[in-house]
């Protein structure tokens, strides 16, 4: 998920026309996509966005996947989406939280 | 359990309304983007455990997901603040409700 910001922090940035925004165990990755550069800056693990112009949110799968989002030109911040497990699993006591890649 | 629950929703083996019956599951809060959080009062397989979920619609298409949501969350009783909750950036902070119900769609 992008969520809006109003300042990109210092970090290192770097130009892109398309980014992994998520990442999926079965390949059906969520793309970042602009016909116009934007910037990716990393600060502290966390990833930024600024977008100059319009750009897409894209699911990279054939059948079954989100409409394309559009992402309005402005600065975002990355959050992932994260599971919990209230049962825990056969590894682990308790309830178990984890990053999901899609 | 639960992932295999959430894998039979999230690819049409089962729905959520057979979700809800099977766990006895009774709604708490419809949040203002219409996801709602339920709460299952003796999650089964465990000794009494209160399981909190949410049911999300998915914005472009006619899917819906089950999320379960850590019971400190699910026990404040607002749909959009679990939903909120289960968005963290790199350092495990969450997304606050504000930023939450200030977006306009989830991508």
């Amino acid at each position: 998920m992008l969520v809006p910001v109003d300042q990109v922090p210092e970090g290192e940035t770097t130009e892109h026309l398309d980014f992994v925004i998520g990442h999926s165990e079965t390949g059906h990755h969520h793309v970042l996509e602009s016909i116009d550069p934007f910037e990716v800056t990393e600060a502290d693990e966390e990833l930024y966005f600024r977008l100059w112009e319009e750009g897409m949110l894209v699911q990279k799968k054939e059948a079954d996947r989100h409409k394309n989002l559009v992402v309005p030109a402005g600065i975002y911040k990355r959050y992932t989406d994260t599971e919990y497990l209230p049962a825990g699993d056969e590894t682990q006591m308790g309830p178990v939280i984890s990053m999901v890649a899609d | 359990m639960s992932e295999l629950l959430g894998w039979m929703v999230n690819h049409g083996h089962l729905t959520p309304a057979m979700v809800v019956e099977d766990l006895a599951a009774r709604l708490l809060h419809t949040g203002i983007k219409g996801n709602r959080l339920y709460v299952c009062d003796q999650y089964p397989g465990t000794q009494g455990l209160v399981a909190y979920f949410l049911i999300m619609d998915d914005a472009s298409t006619p899917r819906q997901f089950v999320k379960f949501v850590p019971p400190e969350i699910g026990e404040q009783g607002d749909a959009d603040l679990a939903t909120a909750n289960g968005y963290r950036d790199a350092a495990g902070n969450s997304l606050s409700l504000e930023q939450y119900l200030l977006m306009e769609s989830e991508g």
